[in-house]
């Protein structure tokens, strides 16, 4: 089952890091040390506002095909809605996402709910 | 067809045309719920919930001043107001309450909903009359409505 | 149907003041010029009006050590205030307006430093003098009871009564040489405008605004009223004139009767009352 294709309302992307260890000397120098040579640990957060409650329920059918925090998948073109730069999601054979923690759904009103997603970039 | 003016208005209360009404108004809101999303360029809407709700001013006047029910003000405050000499009085009532148009058709332009009274107030002034301002709230949609 | 002239009408006034108000101080020995005739004491400016009949008594019902031969501890006179608050008493009203030195009571020089209290006491109504004309209102406060469903505006029927008028008048302050042969009685213009000076006991004054006055019979409103504005037209070759606006407070009557009259001595003096008013006659039954 594939991520589902709504536009959000909010997006908020933190790009992550690539690995790297910082040394520091008593004279206040750094070194560092680089380990790998592929960005990870990528955040995403996105908003679905006043959604219909069977579009929310897609939601929570994907969150259970990844069996919650357990496997990675690969997101839509469609969460980058409204973005004109270049897209700044990894290729999936650089990086994929995986639930950071599980969706939060806020019912507003009877067919209508708040749906809010914590994604985490994996290498 | 002729416009309608404060002669032909009319307040029932529990089914009972009610006397001295200076005035009533009402008011419906739906609340907007944003569904704007990221891309779009005019912002977007659904419905929330909606809400009825009203007003009305009536002189404190009874047409015989030993019966309550002839004061139409007097059923109105005795619906929220609840007096009790051990401090805790009984829950206020709900009113059924239908504001009317006598517009000269067979059948009067109204609208009708059970309603909660959530305000009462009463001034005693200098060279004015004794009148209540109450306001009340539709409790679920309106019961029946013909404008 | 007969027609009304507006000659037969005028004002009548009696000096008063707001409630029981009265004005306390401290008569000290030195307050008292016995050669001058004059004393004053601490009073606010304008609280006391030339011509007023005040009571002057003492706050410890001891006897006022204040007028000649006058052994009690209150007494009843009339006043004249000069430019720095100097008082003299006088025994009629007419000497009081003119303020000179002879007719003036004789005083004392008190032994000692006496509290008084001070108070406008004075029964007596007088006409109103250089009046070219007066007009009064009443009107009654109608409140809408329309409510719904009535076709016609329904007004309450019983709301609240008040007055007001104006008084447009000649100035003048003073008696001349020529007035001698006029009733020295008559209030004059310019009392209205310290009268809207007054501090501490308020610019009320009771009035009889006569519509017809005959001998035996009258038509006249009576109210107690408050001067709210005094105006003064001054132009060249042209007399002054002053404007007085006034609200009525408490009761308005309109009523029609005989004038009130005092009961005289056979050589045509007032019967006076122990507090030194006149001695009112009851309309003859017919």
């Amino acid at each position: 089952m594939s991520y589902p294709t709504i536009n959000p309302s909010q997006r908020v992307y933190d790009p992550g890091n690539w690995a790297n260890k910082q040394f520091n000397s008593v004279s206040g120098a750094e070194m560092r040390i680089r380990y790998g040579d592929k960005r990870y640990n990528a955040k995403l957060s996105l908003t679905y506002d006043n959604i219909p409650d069977e579009k929310a329920s897609e939601f929570l059918a994907h969150y259970s095909a990844q069996y919650g925090t357990y496997k990675q998948f690969v997101l839509p073109t469609a969460v980058l809605a409204g973005w004109s730069g270049s897209s700044y999601i990894p290729d999936q054979s650089v990086m994929q996402f995986r639930y950071a923690q599980a969706p939060t759904i806020n019912s507003v009103r009877p067919g209508i709910s708040t749906v809010s997603v914590n994604l985490l970039g994996v290498v | 067809m002729s416009f309608s003016s404060g002669k032909d208005g009319r307040l029932y209360i529990d089914g009972q045309v009610a006397a001295k009404v200076i005035d009533w108004s009402i008011s419906t809101s739906v609340a907007g719920l944003d569904t704007t999303t990221l891309g779009d360029l005019d912002r977007t809407n659904t419905a929330g919930i909606r809400t009825t709700s009203g007003s009305c001013q009536l002189f404190y006047y009874a047409v015989d001043p030993n019966n309550t029910s002839t004061n139409s003000a007097s059923v109105l405050l005795n619906k929220i107001i609840k007096a009790n000499s051990s401090g805790q009085g009984a829950e206020s009532e709900k009113v059924l309450l239908r504001l009317g148009i006598v517009d000269g058709s067979s059948t009067e332009k109204y609208i009708e909903g059970l309603c909660l009274i959530t305000s009462a107030a009463m001034t005693m002034a200098v060279g004015a009359v004794l009148a209540a301002s109450i306001s009340f709230e539709f409790d679920g949609a309106p019961r029946s409505m013909y404008l | 149907m007969s027609v009304y002239l507006g000659e037969s009408g005028c004002v009548e006034i009696q000096r008063t003041a707001v409630g029981s108000g009265f004005i306390s101080g401290t008569l000290e020995i030195a307050d008292v010029d016995q050669n001058a005739k004059r004393f004053s004491f601490d009073f606010p400016v304008s609280a006391l009006i030339t011509g007023d009949r005040i009571e002057i008594a003492t706050q410890d019902k001891s006897n006022l050590e204040l007028v000649k031969d006058h052994d009690y501890p209150d007494g009843l006179w009339y006043c004249h205030v000069d430019q720095t608050g100097g008082l003299r008493l006088y025994r009629t009203f007419a000497d009081a307006v003119n303020g000179q030195y002879d007719p003036a009571i004789e005083l004392v020089t008190p032994t000692k430093a006496q509290p008084i209290f001070v108070r406008n006491r004075d029964d007596d109504f007088n006409p109103l003098a250089q009046i070219q004309e007066y007009e009064i209102t009443t009107n009654r406060e109608a409140v809408d009871l329309t409510v719904l469903g009535d076709s016609f505006r329904e007004q309450y029927a019983n709301g609240l009564i008040s007055g007001q008028g104006s008084i447009q008048c000649l100035w003048e302050y003073k008696y001349g040489l020529c007035d001698s042969t006029v009733d020295y009685s008559k209030e004059l213009p310019n009392y209205f405008a310290q009268l809207v000076l007054r501090l501490e006991q308020g610019s009320l004054f009771k009035g009889r605004f006569y519509l017809h006055e005959q001998l035996n019979q009258a038509v006249w409103y009576t109210a107690d009223c408050v001067v709210t504005n005094v105006g003064f037209a001054f132009s060249p070759a042209s007399v002054v004139r002053t404007s007085i606006d006034f609200v009525t407070t408490g009761p308005i009557q309109l009523l029609i009767g005989q004038l009130p009259t005092y009961i005289l001595q056979e050589d045509r003096y007032d019967i006076l009352l122990e507090d030194g008013g006149r001695l009112e006659q009851e309309e003859p039954r017919p």
